[in-house]
C-alpha cells in the first residue's frame, strides 16, 4: 500500500501542477487532481501510522532502546563526573566514543520516539536529548581547548540532563503507547 | 594524542579579541558582498571566512582562542555582513524608480528588520535545530572547521582536501580557465526547451550532500518543473508562439513554475506550523522551562523579548510608515504594518525551514510577497507613497529573513560546538543594527558613483526583477490564481509522511535549475553512499568533505567579490 500511495501522490502531484501552470490555471483538473492527492496522502498517512504501531509492538524489528542508550550515555558521563582527576585528553577521547557511539545512535532512532509517544513526547524528549549532546559537545571543546575545569563543569551539565532525560523516558514507557 | 596545554581562568567566550575581529572581518564582507550581489544578483554568506580568519588570527596568531570564541568572532561576523542580501534586493528600486525618499527611513525599516530577525527566531532555534535537528548545511560546515582541532588527522585531511579541491576548482571558474556552466542537454542532443545545464559548483554539491534525503525532494521538485511541465507546455503550446525553444524553459520559469512554487513555499509552511503545533507548543513550554532554572547560566535569551519585538515591530513600522509615506493614512499604515509584521514571521519561518534543509533562502520571493501584500493594503492611495512603503516594508521582511536564516546556521554551528544559544542571540542582537547600516551607505555611494540597472556597469539584476514585479502588481498583473493553486498543492504536500515536502518541492519550483541538479547529485550520493556503506560513514568521511567543498568555494567567491571592490574602487 505505502508503494502504491506514493506513486499516486506523485502523479497527482504532477497533474496538479501542470494544471496549475497553465495560463489561466484549469481548475477542474487542479480540483480533480488535488482530490485525489488528499486521498494519497491519507494512505500514507495510514500505512505510516501502522508501520510505525507495528515497530512499537516490536513486529518490525525495530524497537531501539532509548532508555538502554541514554543510560549508557549517563554511565559514561557519571563516570567522568567522578574522576575529577581525569586529564583533558582522557575527557575528549572519552565523549569522542559517546558522540560516535550512543549519541549517535540515539539521534538516528529518534523517529521511533515519535510513534510510541506522540508529537508532545517526542518534542520533549529530543528536545532535552539536544540539550545534553550540546552540554557534552561543549566538555569536548573545553577539552580539546585544554580548559579540565570547564570541561568537568560541562559534562557535570550534561550528566544532569541526561539523568532526567532518562527517568522522562522511564515516565513515558510506563504510560500506554499513543499510537 | 599529544598533551594538551592546560588553561587556567574562565573558559574564553565572548571576549574583545572576538569582538574586534568580528566586527573587522564583518565590515569587510559586508562591503564587498554588497558590491558583488549588486553586480552578478546573489549573494554569499561569509561565516566561512570568519571561522577561518579567526581561527588564523585568535588561535594562530593570538594562541589563546577556544572553540567556542572562534563561534561568537563567526556570529558577530556573519551578523554584520548577512543583511546585505536583504538590502540589494530591495532598496536599490527606490533609486532605479526614482523615488524620493529619506535616507534616515531607509536605515531605521533594515535596522528595524534585523533586530527583528534576531529576536524572531528565539522559540524556532529549539523547534527546528533541537526538535527537528535540521542540517544547517553552511552551520554544519563551519562547526567542522570550528571542531577541527580536535577533530582527529583523518577529519582534518578529509576537510582540508575539501576545501583545496573546491578551491582550485573555483578559482579556474572565476578566471574562467573552464567553464561555468555544462551544457549537458546539448551534449546529449536533447530538445532546446528541455533544461539540463550544470553548474560547475562543489558548494551546491557539497550543501547537497549534507542535506541527503531532504535534498532529493528538491531534486525531484527541478525534475518536476524542468523536465515535466516546460517540455509538456511547450508541446501543448501552453508558451507564446514568440518565445524561441531556447528561451522557453526560462520563460516558464517566471511565469508558470516559479509563482506556483512561491505559492508552494507558503502553503507549505503554513501546514507544516498546523501539524507541528504540539511539537512546537512544546518548544515554548521547554524555553518557559529552561528560562526557569535556577542553576548554570541560562541558555536562551527571554522568550518576553521577542513578545516585546512584536510590538516594537508594529511601533516601529507604524512611525517609519507614517513619516515616510503619510498619504497613505495611519489606520492604512497601522494595517501595514500588522501584515508585514505578521509577514515577517511567516516568511522567517520558511526561510528558516528552506535553509535549515537545504542551505538555500527564498528570500527574493519573500520580498515579492511582501511587496504585493503591502501594495495591496495601499491600493488607492498615492502611488509613489504606496511603492516607498511596499518597499520599505520589503526591505524590513528581506533583512529580518535573512537574518534569521543567518542566525540560525550559526546557532547549528554553536550547538555542533557547545555554544550557549543566550550568548550567541545577545551578541548577535547587539551587532544586527551595523549590518543595515554599512550596506545602505554603500549602496548609496555605488550609486552616485555608477548607478544601477540596465544600461550601467552595475545591473542589480535581483532589484530590477523586484522593479518589474513592483510595475506588475501596480498594472494588476498579479498571478494570483498560481500563488492560491501553489498553496493549496504545497499545503497538501506537507501533509503528507514527508516532513516539509510542500516547502522543498516548492523550493525547487522557485530555484534556477542550473543549481539543483549538483545539488541533487550531492544528495543522490549521499543516500547511496548511506546504503553502499552506511549512515557512520557518511557522518565521518562524507560530512567533512562535503564541509570543504562548501568552504572553498564560498571562500573563493568572496575573495574574488573583494578583489571586484578593490578593482572598482580603483
Amino acid at each position: 500500500m505505502a508503494i502504491f500511495s506514493y506513486i499516486l501522490l506523485s502523479l497527482a502531484t504532477v497533474g496538479a501542477c501542470l494544471s496549475a501552470a497553465r495560463i489561466p490555471v484549469m481548475t477542474g483538473p487542479l480540483a480533480a487532481s488535488v482530490l485525489v492527492m488528499v486521498a494519497a496522502v491519507l494512505l500514507m498517512r495510514h500505512g505510516h501510522r501502522r508501520k510505525l504501531a507495528r515497530e512499537v509492538s516490536g513486529d518490525g524489528g525495530g524497537t531501539f532502546d532509548f532508555v538502554g542508550s541514554a543510560s549508557k550515555v549517563l554511565d559514561t558521563l557519571g563516570r567522568l563526573y567522578e574522576s575529577p582527576e581525569a586529564a583533558c585528553e582522557e575527557i575528549h577521547a572519552e565523549l569522542d566514543r559517546l558522540v560516535d557511539g550512543p549519541l549517535f545512535e540515539f539521534a538516528e532512532a529518534r523517529e521511533g520516539l515519535l510513534a510510541r509517544h506522540g508529537f508532545g513526547g517526542f518534542a520533549r524528549v529530543v528536545g532535552e536529548f539536544s540539550r545534553g549532546e550540546r552540554a557534552v559537545n561543549r566538555a569536548w571543546s573545553a577539552a580539546v581547548d585544554g580548559y579540565p575545569n570547564e570541561a568537568r563543569d560541562s559534562v557535570a551539565r550534561a550528566r544532569e540532563i541526561f539523568a532526567a532525560l532518562v527517568g522522562e523516558l522511564e515516565k513515558l514507557e510506563e504510560q500506554p503507547s499513543s499510537s | 594524542m599529544p598533551p594538551t596545554e592546560l588553561k587556567t581562568g574562565p573558559y574564553r567566550e565572548i571576549t574583545w579579541e572576538a569582538i574586534v575581529l568580528g566586527v573587522l572581518v564583518g565590515v569587510i564582507l559586508n562591503m564587498a558582498i554588497t558590491y558583488a550581489g549588486l553586480l552578478i544578483g546573489f549573494t554569499i554568506v561569509g561565516s566561512e571566512i570568519a571561522a577561518i580568519v579567526g581561527w588564523g588570527v585568535l588561535r594562530g596568531i593570538l594562541r589563546r582562542s577556544t572553540i567556542i570564541e572562534n563561534n561568537i568572532n563567526q556570529t558577530i561576523a556573519s551578523a554584520v555582513n548577512s543583511t546585505g542580501a536583504g538590502i540589494i534586493f530591495t532598496i536599490p528600486v527606490l533609486y532605479i524608480r526614482g523615488v524620493d525618499f529619506e535616507f534616515l527611513h531607509v536605515i531605521m525599516a533594515t535596522m528595524c528588520g534585523a533586530t527583528l530577525g534576531v529576536a524572531f527566531i528565539i522559540p524556532l532555534r529549539k523547534q527546528m535545530i533541537d526538535i527537528d535537528r535540521l542540517r544547517f548545511p553552511s552551520g554544519t560546515a563551519v562547526g567542522a572547521i570550528l571542531r577541527s582541532p580536535g577533530a582527529g588527522v583523518r577529519k582534518a585531511i578529509l576537510l582540508a582536501a575539501g576545501i583545496g579541491f573546491s578551491a582550485l576548482v573555483s578559482v579556474m571558474v572565476h578566471l574562467g580557465w573552464i567553464r561555468e556552466h555544462i551544457d549537458l542537454g546539448a551534449m546529449l542532443g536533447m530538445p532546446a526547451y528541455v533544461e539540463n545545464v550544470w553548474a560547475i559548483s562543489l558548494l551546491s554539491f557539497g550543501a547537497g550532500f549534507i542535506s541527503g534525503w531532504a535534498g532529493l525532494a528538491v531534486l525531484l521538485g527541478g525534475i518536476l518543473a524542468y523536465w515535466i511541465i516546460t517540455p509538456l507546455a511547450f508541446n501543448a503550446g501552453w508558451i507564446p508562439d514568440g518565445i524561441a525553444a531556447a528561451e522557453a524553459s526560462g520563460w516558464a520559469h517566471a511565469e508558470m513554475n516559479r509563482p506556483l512554487g512561491i505559492g508552494m513555499l507558503i502553503g507549505g509552511a503554513l501546514m507544516g506550523i498546523a501539524l507541528a503545533f504540539p511539537s512546537i507548543k512544546e518548544a515554548f513550554r521547554s524555553l518557559r522551562r529552561t528560562r526557569g532554572q535556577s542553576s548554570g547560566p541560562s541558555e536562551e535569551l527571554s522568550i518576553k523579548l521577542l513578545y516585546a519585538a512584536a510590538v516594537a515591530s508594529v511601533i516601529l513600522l507604524v512611525v517609519v510608515g507614517f513619516t515616510a509615506a503619510r498619504p497613505v493614512g495611519l489606520p492604512r499604515i497601522i494595517l501595514i504594518a500588522l501584515a508585514g509584521t505578521l509577514w515577517l514571521w511567516l516568511a522567517g519561518i520558511i526561510v528558516a525551514q528552506c535553509t535549515g534543509m537545504t542551505d538555500w533562502s527564498p528570500v527574493s520571493g519573500m520580498a515579492l510577497i511582501a511587496v504585493t501584500i503591502i501594495l495591496f493594503f495601499s491600493y488607492g492611495a498615492d502611488h509613489e507613497s504606496g511603492v516607498l512603503l511596499a518597499v520599505l516594508i520589503g526591505a524590513t521582511v528581506c533583512v529580518a529573513v535573512t537574518m534569521g536564516a543567518d542566525m540560525m546556521q550559526d546557532l547549528k554551528t554553536g550547538t555542533l560546538v557547545g555554544a550557549m544559544p543566550a550568548r550567541q542571540q545577545a551578541v548577535q542582537l547587539v551587532f544586527s543594527w551595523m549590518g543595515p547600516v554599512i550596506t545602505v551607505i554603500v549602496i548609496h555611494v555605488i550609486w552616485h558613483a555608477y548607478g544601477f540597472g540596465a544600461g550601467t556597469s552595475i545591473p542589480a539584476p535581483q532589484a530590477q526583477a523586484l522593479d518589474a514585479a513592483i510595475s506588475g502588481v501596480v498594472g494588476g498583473d498579479v498571478p494570483i490564481g498560481k500563488y492560491a493553486a501553489g498553496a493549496v498543492i504545497g499545503g497538501v504536500l506537507s501533509a503528507s509522511t514527508f516532513t516539509g515536502l510542500g516547502v522543498m518541492v516548492g523550493l525547487s519550483m522557485y530555484l534556477p535549475l542550473v543549481y539543483l541538479l549538483p545539488f541533487g547529485l550531492g544528495s543522490v550520493i549521499n543516500v547511496l553512499s548511506g546504503r553502499i556503506k552506511d549512515r557512520r560513514w557518511v557522518e565521518n568521511t562524507g560530512v567533512p568533505l562535503a564541509a570543504g567543498l562548501i568552504v572553498g568555494d564560498a571562500v573563493v567567491g568572496v575573495t574574488f567579490a573583494i578583489i571586484s571592490v578593490i578593482g572598482g574602487l580603483g
